[in-house]
């Protein structure tokens, strides 16, 4: 990892890094477009559907598939995600070692070459993608969006993250809204891609046991023949707070309620924003897990996370209907007792452990490397090292413990609420 | 104590395989260039164990369902602090978790591993147990229960094993009911805790970075040694026959989901692991994502990426699952029945059958590249009475001639189907 950033740009706007590690039996290259999340994103979003399916050669899903378990379970997958004010369309190779090719074959090209076809030479019929495949693929995308009810943890999070950042690009879906996936035709899916080769930035970042030699001279040359007008990309924007907080909420016919608040912060230093989330609520001895989960019996899950790049930090339960007055009573209470400073240093401690032990093991699987990487890229603060970042977490005071929290403010308050009158425990 | 070192020339790797005199079975693996150490402690004591007896008791005892699963979230509390509490001293991240047929405790570090062994061995060994701590967790086991029931897909799944099973615990939530966790009480836990908590019903698998020495000096300090105490436990005899062809229920989701289930008798041992094995070479044949049953069914819409075809196993079920999301489950039953009949006619291509073979020694490989999965492998391939090598080797015996066979006796028409209908929102 101490050569993470040494990355090197192979064409504009065009970044290529690698990390070699031998521990990994696999190797992992993907490549990431990254463009701000806009009134394009359900275009976006269909089309690394569409490139990961099939290609010019491999000209069906059946001779791709065929042809990536032929290298031992090779895979090509797509996904696409919002991340602070960005949307991040990826479409990644995974393949094992060529070493433990049983006929020698070159895993490792041939999965590229495949990857590469996906991504530059996409399978036309008159210059424009299969009405077909288009017309599937859209319908799976509203699907998918209309999926987001099934898990109702998420469900509520993401109802409670869109009422936060309203107004700004963040509050936009990673697959946009169903009505901009159906108005999407053949020629706008054929211009989205023409953008997403020609003006979105794209980092390619290969992790795993081989060295990458003349891999980025692959892509470099690839590349090469497009004509690259790359836009530019609009920082994420630390979130501001609304002058009062917004409730709100949505009855269902479920077992158990949900209740997510989102505080906002104007605070812009990572660690101890880190360390007070970890201390409220991101670990199993944390003061919403072993108050309220634990000694309280108020909720089933009780935890928060930090949202560093656009500035907040949640509280998320799940509870039964009759305790959601008392747990989010309970939940702003021990914010407020970390405000106030009653924490020991041994709680301090112990929560700097655990982030340490959590960096450190992220390093352990290539998805934990390349994701450090591209956080890193990202956002210019996590372009450090693990170690860099350990000495960070190590340095924040009680003193900016309690800064941290006291720079929270409550903005979003969302309940799924049950319907269900409450039941004998 | 015995010790074997256990090799893979094809993974140009090894593991140590020791037979501890305390009774337990220890497996570890150590993994060069890893930061982290995943260690767990589990024993074969799941959902499904509600009858059982011992040498020491005249006959078999039945308990609540979910006590399995309570006991998991009991044991965590210790007479002075919990265990979470001890981890988190090293910063050590921990959990447990409860299945059909295990129970397992386990803790990931990149420091201090000494330290976090000597806790999960010590509290998963030292029960405390009162009836105000056990009162206190059936409001936070019934709010667990309560989250299941919102979820489409583990609905879709359990509403599948009650429409195939008349009988077979199997069929009963994880957790239990609410009802049932009313009835626990001190003395069932303990009762519980002695008889599978045992040594000889247990493992420990440890991978990544440790050193093996420290970690089989801890053992030799803390573990208490067991008597083998003969346990047995029953699974009730079984109609062969699925109990109902096709259940529906409607809870909240996008689309209708599904899942076809062929009942199968029981398998036990190194026979369900070579079985397991066929089957799911000869289902990713069949239905696999280059079939053109696959093809035909995406292109059509019928099916979407959500799709797979395997096993569902453990001690005392082998069940063959199909599910996925389709806004038209039946017609996709009706698909996947007219497919099976036609390849047992046909044939599966050979070339096919190759291919998959490849693809499942692709993913085994792969599969050594995670110090939690490695651990977990141990300790399930321990407990099927194989080691975590074999599978490897099981795979590339798998003939043509097997998977033709396995579905040649396929009971296709003894399928059961269940499906969750979307709940209007509005």
């Amino acid at each position: 990892m101490d050569n993470l950033y040494n990355r090197k740009k192979i064409a504009d706007e065009v970044y290529f890094t690698s990390v070699t590690d031998e521990k990994f039996k696999i190797n992992r290259i993907s490549v990431i477009f990254i463009t701000d999340l806009s009134d394009k994103a359900s275009e976006n979003a269909v089309l690394p559907r569409l490139l990961s399916k099939c290609n010019e050669e491999l000209n069906t899903m059946t001779k791709l598939n065929k042809r990536l378990a032929e290298l031992y379970s090779a895979n090509i997958s797509w996904s696409v995600r919002a991340d602070g004010d960005y949307q991040l369309c990826e479409l990644c190779a995974v393949m094992l070692n060529n070493r433990y090719a049983l006929n020698k074959e070159d895993i490792l090209k041939e999965t590229l070459d495949i990857l590469l076809d996906c991504i530059f030479k996409p399978y036309l019929e008159d210059g424009k993608f299969s009405e077909q495949s288009l017309e599937l693929e859209k319908q799976n995308q509203i699907d998918d969006n209309d999926a987001e009810i099934n898990d109702k943890t998420s469900y509520s999070y993401l109802k409670a993250y869109e009422q936060a950042f309203r107004g700004e690009p963040a509050e936009i879906r990673w697959g946009g809204t169903n009505d901009q996936v159906e108005a999407i035709t053949s020629d706008s899916i054929m211009q989205a891609y023409k953008r997403m080769i020609s003006s979105m930035r794209a980092e390619i970042i290969c992790v795993g046991e081989s060295s990458f030699d003349g891999v980025d001279k692959i892509f470099e040359e690839a590349f090469s023949k497009i004509e690259r007008k790359p836009e530019k990309l609009i920082e994420t924007a630390v979130s501001a707070l609304k002058s009062e907080p917004v409730r709100f909420s949505e009855t269902l016919d479920i077992e158990q309620s949900k209740l997510v608040m989102i505080f906002k912060t104007p605070l812009r230093r990572k660690y101890p924003l880190m360390v007070m989330q970890h201390l409220y609520g991101g670990t199993e001895s944390s003061k919403l897990f072993s108050v309220v989960r634990e000694q309280m019996s108020l909720c089933y899950y009780c935890f928060s996370r930090l949202g560093y790049a656009k500035g907040f930090v949640t509280t998320e339960c799940g509870v039964d209907r009759k305790n959601l007055e008392r747990s989010e009573a309970e939940c702003l209470n021990q914010l407020s007792e970390i405000a106030k400073g009653n924490f020991t240093d041994d709680e301090i401690r112990k929560v700097k452990l655990y982030i340490i032990n959590l960096m450190r093991s992220g390093l352990d699987t290539v998805n934990g490397v390349a994701s450090k990487c591209l956080s890193g890229i990202l956002y210019p603060e996590n372009a450090i090292t693990i170690e860099e970042m350990i000495k960070q977490v190590e340095a924040v005071t009680r003193e900016e413990i309690i800064e941290a929290a006291l720079s929270l403010k409550l903005d979003t308050v969302f309940i799924l609420d049950s319907d269900k009158e409450e039941t004998a425990e | 104590m015995k010790k074997d070192i256990l090799l893979s020339s094809r993974l140009g790797e090894s593991c140590i395989r020791i037979d501890h005199d305390s009774g337990l079975r220890i497996c570890l693996y150590p993994m060069k260039g890893f930061s982290s150490a995943f260690a767990i402690f589990g024993t074969r004591y799941g959902s499904v164990d509600t009858t059982f007896k011992t040498n020491e008791d005249a006959d078999y005892v039945t308990v609540p369902e979910g006590i399995a699963h309570y006991l998991e979230h009991k044991l965590f509390e210790g007479e002075e602090c919990s265990a979470f509490e001890n981890f988190s001293k090293t910063g050590a991240y921990s959990n447990a978790f409860t299945s059909f047929d295990t129970t397992a405790y386990h803790f990931t570090c990149s420091d201090h591993f000494g330290e976090n062994l000597r806790t999960l061995l010590d509290f998963v060994q030292n029960p405390y147990f009162t009836e105000e701590n056990i009162k206190k967790e059936q409001g936070i086991i019934a709010q667990e229960i309560k989250i299941y029931l919102d979820d489409p897909g583990w609905r879709v799944f359990f509403n599948g094993l009650c429409s195939v099973y008349y009988n077979n615990p199997v069929r009963i939530d994880i957790a239990g009911t609410v009802e049932s966790i009313a009835m626990i009480n001190k003395e069932l836990l303990y009762r519980c805790y002695n008889t599978f908590y045992n040594l000889n019903n247990m493992t420990l698998a440890i991978a990544g970075n440790f050193d093996p020495d420290e970690a089989l000096k801890i053992c030799d300090e803390i573990l208490i040694p067991s008597k083998d105490i003969e346990l047995k436990t029953i699974i009730p005899d079984e109609p062969y026959e699925v109990k109902e062809k096709r259940v529906s229920q409607k809870l909240y989701c996008a689309l209708p989901l599904f899942q076809l289930g062929f009942k199968m008798p029981n398998l036990t041992g190194k026979e369900c692991s070579r079985q397991y094995l066929t089957w799911n070479i000869m289902l990713d044949s069949a239905l696999g994502s280059f079939s053109p049953f696959y093809s035909r069914c995406y292109e059509s819409g019928l099916i979407n990426d959500t799709f797979s075809a395997g096993v569902f196993k453990g001690r005392g079920f082998f069940l063959p699952l199909i599910s996925g999301d389709s806004r038209d489950p039946d017609k996709v039953t009706e698909e996947i029945i007219k497919e099976l009949y036609r390849l047992k006619n046909d044939g599966i291509p050979k070339e096919d059958f190759e291919t998959v073979k490849k693809m499942t020694y692709g993913d085994f490989i792969g599969s050594f590249n995670n110090v939690g999965t490695v651990a977990k492998g141990m300790m399930n391939a321990d407990f099927n009475d194989m080691d975590i090598f074999e599978n490897l080797e099981m795979t590339a015996d798998v003939t043509y001639d097997n998977i033709m066979s396995t579905l040649a006796s396929m009971d296709i028409e003894n399928n059961s189907l269940s499906v969750i209908e979307p709940l209007d929102r509005e």
